[in-house]
């Protein structure tokens, strides 16, 4: 059986959380990596949303977490469905 | 007696790190291989590199080229980092655009390049800049700790 956009709301539901995205509530599943570059230690924030949920989304639109404010860095698609975000810290 | 470049390495640090400046406060590490957070950022790390020894047969000094690099990391959001790097930069270059004491002797070290990579991966940008010096001087060919 073929995998439903409800099905994919249902699955961020399940292990994911709710942000705001572009002002809007959303469900994501949240990552934060940790890399070491170039003498620094630094996180990896990515959301993985539904695609559905980002039409409109650009480089720059806001993601709010926790409190914190991040900006879209990049947005990959894979045609999955889903898209992973990946986010920058705004300030 | 230390070696000259551990000397050299020393000196350095203590001329960017006392007092300590607006920016990279302080942060300056010798022999340093953790990386930084970014709450102690920006910082410095100090290290030599190659040395090229001129040596005269029968003739107790030896001439000695050191390579110094100083690399300087930031960290800052897109559109400012290129700002915080050069900052922290500027502090750097103002204090080693002195003589410094090593063993004793001055030396001066001189600018030759400055190189600046960039990482946009992370939740915030990473910058590191090498400023790369070259140390001109002389120590006993059977001490290398001794400055002539």
């Amino acid at each position: 059986m073929l995998e439903t956009d409800i099905d994919r709301l249902a699955a961020l539901r399940t292990v994911g959380e709710q942000v705001t995205l572009g002002g809007a509530a959303v469900w994501g599943m949240w990552s934060n990596a940790y890399v070491e570059t170039l003498g620094g230690a630094t996180r990896v924030p990515a959301l993985l949303v539904r695609e559905s949920d980002c039409a409109g989304v650009t480089q720059a639109t806001q993601v709010v977490r926790g409190g914190v404010t991040y900006r879209v860095a990049n947005v990959e698609s894979d045609g999955s469905g889903y898209v992973t975000l990946q986010l920058q810290r705004a300030s | 007696m230390p070696h000259a470049r551990s000397m050299l390495r020393s000196a350095a640090v203590a001329a960017i790190a006392s007092p300590p400046t607006a920016l990279v406060n302080g942060r300056v590490f010798s022999g340093r291989v953790w990386p930084h957070a970014h709450a102690d950022l920006p910082a410095c790390r100090v290290y030599t590199d190659a040395e090229q020894i001129s040596a005269i047969i029968g003739m107790a000094d030896v001439q000695r080229t050191i390579t110094l690099r100083v690399e300087v990391i930031a960290a800052g959001i897109e559109g400012a980092v290129d700002d915080d790097i050069d900052n922290a930069c500027e502090e750097v270059e103002s204090r080693l655009a002195v003589s410094l004491s090593v063993g004793g002797r001055s030396v001066r070290p001189v600018y030759q390049s400055t190189d600046i990579d960039m990482d946009r991966d992370g939740e915030r940008v990473l910058a590191r800049a090498v400023l790369t010096y070259r140390v001109d001087f002389y120590t006993r060919a059977d001490a290398p700790g001794t400055l002539v």
